[in-house]
């Protein structure tokens, strides 16, 4: 469970969640919808497959995201969408790199 | 979120429905055939997963394969002990036979409300459009935990005689919305086709 609260606790994996609530996309159609670097991107799917809350299907050179949400799960996202939470360590930890 | 079951909690979980069931069938020798089917259904079935494993029949299973079996095991052993410690609690009097159709309601309604929980996170096989497949998983699942839990508030709060009369049909109204919106993806699916070359 801490690793789903982990995963939603940081705003460009909610919206990576909220993109794949509409249709499965593939890595490429997710990262140009961000302004970051793909390993970055990369990490965030890690995360979020981590999690078990996304699913990865390799086609040829092509990944396809699928998310995977519990109805538990798609209201813990609504809800950290709603109110912006943010996991305690993670802010710690941004906290220390910024120091 | 329970993803890891190991096999010592799916075999006292079946331990404790085999005791329960031997329970009442020594208080109740007359239906000792329902408690037998209780009783060894499911250890039957895990047996038969082990034996199909060693003989090489689920070589092809993966490990998530069969965590899954164990897991819905475990979960269909849970509900057949809750229900044989419900109906042994009456049969010695501990709770009286309302509070006993009470608690069934509301374990009914939980195992509904768990079962919904999941059915989003079962991913399908390609047979329509994927993102009306997610749309329909999404509303399957929501639709069947909502369903559950008022069906299981039910229970806690009408009178027994009503009850069944409010809750059930709070059930079929969601199977119902359900099927129909299966229905109606299947009659205007697009096919999907594997990509060229696979």
């Amino acid at each position: 469970m801490s690793k789903v609260f982990k995963a939603l606790s940081d705003p460009t994996r909610r919206h990576v969640l909220e993109l794949l609530r509409k249709r499965p996309m593939t890595a490429g159609e997710l990262s140009e919808q961000f302004d970051v670097s793909k390993p970055t991107m990369s990490a965030h799917f890690a995360v979020l497959r981590e999690a078990d809350l996304i699913e990865a299907e390799k086609n040829g050179r092509t990944i396809t995201y699928r998310i995977k949400l519990s109805v538990l799960e798609d209201a813990l996202l609504s809800f950290a969408k709603a109110f912006g939470l943010e996991v305690k360590a993670e802010r710690r930890e941004r906290s220390r790199k910024r120091h | 979120m329970v993803k890891q079951i190991s096999s010592s909690l799916t075999a006292a979980v079946m331990l404790l429905v085999v005791i329960l069931g031997a329970w009442m069938s020594y208080l109740e020798p007359e239906k000792a055939l329902v408690w037998a089917l209780g009783m060894f259904m499911l250890p039957a079935a895990w047996v038969a997963l082990w034996l199909f494993k060693r003989v090489g029949v689920t070589r092809s299973m993966s490990q998530s394969d069969e965590m899954r079996i164990r897991r819905a095991l475990t979960g269909a052993s849970l509900f057949i002990a809750a229900t044989f410690g419900v109906i042994l609690s009456e049969t010695l009097h501990v709770i009286d036979d309302t509070t006993g159709e009470r608690v069934m309601g509301v374990v009914l309604g939980a195992v509904l409300v768990v079962v919904g929980n999941y059915l989003p996170k079962a991913l399908e096989p390609q047979w329509c459009e994927p993102s009306k497949v997610q749309s329909l998983q999404r509303f399957a699942g929501w639709t069947f935990v909502l369903a559950g839990l008022t069906y299981a508030l039910v229970w806690l709060i009408v009178p027994v005689d009503r009850a069944d009369v409010i809750a059930t049909p709070i059930v079929a109204a969601a199977a119902v919305l359900v099927a129909g919106r299966m229905v109606w993806l299947l009659a205007t699916r697009k096919r999907v086709h594997p990509p060229a070359g696979l």
